[in-house]
């Protein structure tokens, strides 16, 4: 730990960058490490005044050095073969499933489970080694009865708790067309699940299939357990989901990773914007479930400051990170913090400003907007929804200008689409699926 | 004759296949009562055991619980800061909230003077009313393996439990590694720990049924661990099996191959179903098993959609006997079509003596009259010719007597016996028999004593009355002869109906034994290689000298021993004889 003194020194000769960027374990040259970056939209705030700022936590996963050292897999795969499932769609999910599994090897392990109204072990936990009975054994799955989606996931997740481990990359697989309706079916006792499977480092991928299913309960799942989510509307694109889900499983390099930031200073945080948290007093807590080889996700925090005096420093937030190293197999902490400078001078704000972290917290703002559009949709208030989603539009559009960001002008044009498309009754559905998923994406920094 | 042995064929057939359907119906109606019986016994074991999986369940998570809550006293000396609380609840898959209650039923967890999660806040405000009544966490009565049977319970069960953890699959360690803090934690606490007060407390929250277990330390703090229902319920599914994956590789036991058991929740709504049939949603459950507590209000339901092994017993039983009847149907067929070419062989063979009888007559009556004409023109001084002459009437005579039996006994079967009534006097007519027999009888030294009292004038048939005394008169003549005589009375009474003529014929032969009277008077109708033998012997002619009585309103008996003589035959012969007759017709009747 570096003293206090240290840190005075430091700041001083970093004072231009205004941000500052810290990590306490100074263990750069170690390829094999997450690395965590803090990055406050606005470093250098205007004196004198409250503000609200963002601030953006940010986790990248190192890179898999070695693509035959990645972490095992344990896979369970569930599949929905209710009757809606008939046809075409089954057929293509069992060829998805089955070219996914080709990807796997030895090491790895996988299941097939598949429910109706009742659930079929397909193929129980097991190695991937005699490939060809489990591809017999998938093809034997066909569409018929009812959805009992919950005790799929269960039993998915039972096999997977046969070779749990912190190892392995723990995911369950969830495929659905339609709406469950043999036992729990509400989003949240869903939800809950998620989470509590969470807790044993398992995660829950839903995929949506067609116009059936229940957004906000694949979607629930998915975020209280940090699996990825997907609107397919044609069953012919599910090998490339199923694709990008396992790309996505086998470059798993950390998991079990919580963040907790606390405020200082009289900051008080207000909310954080895209994943699920929890606040209480100036604590704030968040997991996610694992991370990817390279890719980054983060989360924004919205905190207000206090007004403050010219010329002064101010620590607005200490983040502290630990996760399950897969790679060294040992469980590793990261830690950081946010200092704002205030200042008189309107040029020095805004020559300050960091451009990258404000997109992000921007793209997080609207998205939040267009939560709020959808909820406002569901009671009715339509009018209401389409007002949110054209303030946001116009809220990208002035920071789009601001920023000059090709991005927040694309998300504009797509918040102005959604608000036409919100007054179209019969795509509602299905517009209502692509918003979820896309909002999801958003949120969790999802690939595909 | 020809309609009863088809009736006989048919109550053969149906005879068997109805006593063999009555029982077969009624042991497969038992057989079908044990199989329900034994079946509701076995599916009623299964739920049970479902019931006791689930009570294991209970019981082991309740061990993990107190374990973790004696670890928390310890690590925070009974203070119970928050800190400790909150990474328990966020490392345990199973624990949606905690709390804990000072001895004096205040709040300690969540706390009250810091701030909430929002989590624990919905908690509190959930479970305001629940907490409020601490004493509700003071009756240790809610165990999930009964009060009483606990202790012993739970020290048996700890061994099962920890070999089981070592010995099964992984899947049975994995389940609590979820719970980390709960396998570094040494076993030997939870025994003392687990003589604390604690219990479990099935309660209603606003989602639906919330299982909360509570354990009171030795300080009186109530720590309860309030757990993730859908994560209950998703633990629960897990013990349960699943279903097979096609109906082509079934190899699930008897219960679970042609039925459906569902757990139902405290709404009443399918919680988790396995099985293979699907019953509709109006289907009724064979059996309902409520389950204990803490999952009180929730129920196991057992449906199946029929019994498959009444319907393989009714098809067997079915099978069987339209097997049996085909096969009986066949034999009496055969049975049937033998009897009647029998029949009419024998036929055949009745006509053709008789047709043999009626050409013989002829002959036989130009033989009997130039023989008497021969006899009265023959000079008395030839006695040698008389001699031989005699021989031949006699024996023409025996003849004659043999053919008209013959010819009678066909009549008799083809068109019934017909009497003709002419007046004449019954004793006129036996003396001429008695004339006709003198000879043939003294031939083989036996005489004849008629004594005659019949002299009224009265109606009868001469012709039949003769038939029948010829006949007995044989038959004296072939195994009376070593009676010496042969007595024939005769008399008459008066009855209400009319005159009846009486004729006694008794010899001194060996006689007839009891047990033949009725035989001797037996109809002949046998096969065909015994014609000859039952024209010669007592075959036809009794019985048609009995029919002959018969159908003359009288009867032909044989009289028991001690009566009339010693020893030897004795037959009566009873006949109407009318004084007049009112229908002047000839009348005929047979039974």
């Amino acid at each position: 730990m570096k003293t206090q003194a240290d840190k005075h020194m430091l700041r001083r000769s970093l004072r231009t960058l205004g941000c500052v960027l810290l990590t306490l374990l100074p263990l750069w040259a170690q390829a094999n490490q997450v690395s965590l970056n803090i990055n406050l939209a606005t470093p250098v705030m205007q004196a004198d005044q409250s503000h609200r700022a963002f601030i953006k936590v940010s986790l990248e996963g190192f890179k898999q050095q070695d693509k035959q050292a990645r972490i095992p897999a344990n896979v369970a795969i569930v599949l929905d073969k209710s009757g809606s499932m008939g046809g075409d769609k089954i057929q293509y999910a069992r060829e998805a499933a089955i070219m996914a599994i080709k990807r796997l090897d030895e090491r790895d392990i996988v299941s097939v489970v598949s429910y109706d109204s009742r659930v079929q072990v397909v193929v129980p936990a097991t190695q991937v080694r005699e490939q060809q009975h489990i591809y017999d054994a998938i093809r034997q799955i066909h569409a018929n009865g009812n959805t009992a989606l919950f005790a799929g996931v269960s039993k998915g997740a039972n096999e997977l708790r046969k070779f749990l481990s912190r190892n392995k990359v723990n995911r369950v697989i969830l495929l659905s067309d339609g709406l469950a309706n043999v036992g729990p079916q509400s989003a949240s006792e869903l939800g809950e699940l998620g989470a509590s499977l969470a807790k044993e480092g398992i995660s829950v991928t839903t995929i949506g299939l067609g116009l059936g299913y229940n957004e906000d309960l694949m979607t629930r799942l998915a975020g209280f357990s940090d699996g990825n989510h997907a609107f397919v509307e044609n069953a012919e694109d599910l090998a490339s989901v199923f694709q990008y889900e396992f790309g996505d499983v086998l470059s798993v390099v950390a998991q079990g990773v919580n963040i907790e930031i606390h405020c200082q200073n009289g900051v008080k945080p207000i909310r954080l914007l895209g994943r699920e948290s929890e606040i209480m007093g100036n604590r704030v807590t968040t997991r996610l479930n694992q991370l990817y080889s390279e890719q980054e996700k983060f989360v924004i925090l919205e905190v207000e400051v206090p007004a403050q005096q010219a010329e002064t420093e101010l620590e607005l937030v200490s983040v502290k990170v630990a996760y399950d190293n897969l790679f060294t197999q040992h469980q590793e902490q990261l830690a950081g913090q946010s200092i704002a400078r205030f200042s008189g001078s309107r040029q020095e704000v805004s020559a300050a400003r960091d451009d990258k972290a404000l997109e992000a917290a921007v793209e997080q703002v609207a998205n939040e907007y267009s939560r709020d559009a959808i909820e406002a949709r569901d009671s009715g208030d339509l009018e209401g929804a389409k007002k949110i989603l054209q303030d946001s539009a116009s809220y990208l559009g002035s920071q789009a200008k601001s920023l000059s960001s090709p991005r927040l002008q694309e998300q504009q044009e797509e918040a102005l689409q959604d608000a036409d498309a919100l007054e179209t009754e019969q795509d509602w559905n299905k517009q209502r699926k692509e918003l979820k998923a896309r909002q999801y994406k958003r949120a969790t920094q999802q690939t595909y | 004759m020809k309609r009863r042995t088809p009736l006989l064929l048919a109550v053969i057939i149906a005879l068997p296949l109805l006593l063999l359907a009555w029982f077969g119906v009624r042991w497969q109606l038992d057989q079908q009562q044990v199989v329900a019986h034994q079946l509701s016994n076995l599916v009623s074991e299964r739920l049970q055991s479902i019931d006791g999986q689930f009570q294991e369940h209970f019981f082991l998570l309740q061990q993990g619980f107190i374990r973790q809550a004696e670890a928390l006293q310890q690590e925070t000396a009974g203070q119970y800061s928050v800190a400790p609380i909150r990474r328990l609840i966020s490392q345990s898959a199973v624990v949606k909230q905690m709390f804990v209650l000072s001895p004096t039923g205040e709040r300690r967890f969540p706390p009250r003077d810091q701030p909430l999660t929002q989590q624990e806040q919905a908690f509190v405000d959930l479970s305001r009313n629940l907490l409020r009544e601490p004493e509700r966490f003071t009756m240790p009565v809610l165990d999930p393996v009964g009060p009483a049977g606990r202790q012993g319970f739970s020290s048996a069960s700890i061994d099962e439990l920890q070999s089981a953890q070592l010995n099964e699959s992984v899947a049975q360690k994995s389940r609590y590694r979820a719970d980390a803090s709960v396998q570094a934690l040494s076993g030997s606490t939870g025994l003392n720990a687990s003589q604390q007060p604690h219990g479990w407390i099935a309660w209603y929250a606003e989602a639906g049924l919330q299982q909360i277990f509570w354990w009171q330390d030795r300080g009186g703090n109530t720590i309860g661990f309030a757990l993730n229902s859908p994560r209950l319920l998703s633990d629960l599914i897990n013990l349960l099996p699943s279903s097979t994956v096609s109906a082509t590789d079934d190899q699930a036991d008897d219960i679970e191959s042609h039925s459906e058991i569902r757990l139902m929740n405290d709404r009443g709504e399918m919680a988790y179903s396995w099985g293979s049939s699907v019953a509709g949603s109006t289907a009724k459950p064979l059996q309902i098993l409520p389950l204990s507590h803490p999952l009180a209000s929730w129920h196991l339901a057992y449906y199946a959609a029929e019994l498959p092994v009444a319907i393989t017993g009714w098809l067997g039983l079915v099978v069987l006997l339209v097997l049996l009847g085909a096969g009986l149907s066949t034999l009496a067929y055969l049975l049937y079509r033998e009897h009647h070419r029998e029949l009419s062989i024998a036929e055949q063979r009745v006509n053709f003596v008789n047709q043999v009888s009626h050409e013989l007559k002829t002959p036989l009556t130009n033989v009997r009259l130039y023989t008497e004409m021969l006899e009265q023109t023959l000079p008395d001084d030839e006695p040698l010719a008389q001699r031989y002459l005699g021989v031949i009437s006699s024996e023409a005579g025996r003849l004659s007597r043999l053919i008209d039996n013959v010819l009678s006994f066909s009549r008799a079967k083809r068109e019934g016996l017909s009497v003709r009534y002419q007046q004449g006097m019954i004793d006129q007519c036996i003396a001429q028999v008695v004339a006709l027999f003198t000879p043939v009888l003294s031939a083989r030294q036996l005489s004849l004593r008629f004594s005659g009292k019949a002299t009224q004038r009265c109606y009868f048939d001469s012709e039949a009355l003769e038939q029948i005394l010829n006949n007995l008169l044989s038959n004296c003549e072939k195994y009376a002869a070593a009676g010496r005589f042969v007595d024939i009375h005769s008399w008459q009474e008066e009855h209400v109906d009319g005159l009846y003529s009486y004729i006694r014929v008794s010899d001194f032969g060996p006689g007839v034994s009891p047990d033949d009277v009725e035989k001797l008077f037996e109809p002949f109708y046998r096969g065909s290689d015994k014609l000859t033998e039952g024209v010669s012997g007592t075959g036809i002619g009794l019985g048609l000298a009995r029919d002959l009585a018969r159908a003359h309103r009288g009867d032909l008996i044989i009289e028991p021993h001690g009566l009339t003589a010693p020893s030897g035959a004795c037959f009566l012969l009873t006949l109407a004889t009318p004084i007049r007759i009112e229908t002047a017709s000839t009348e005929a009747c047979h039974e």
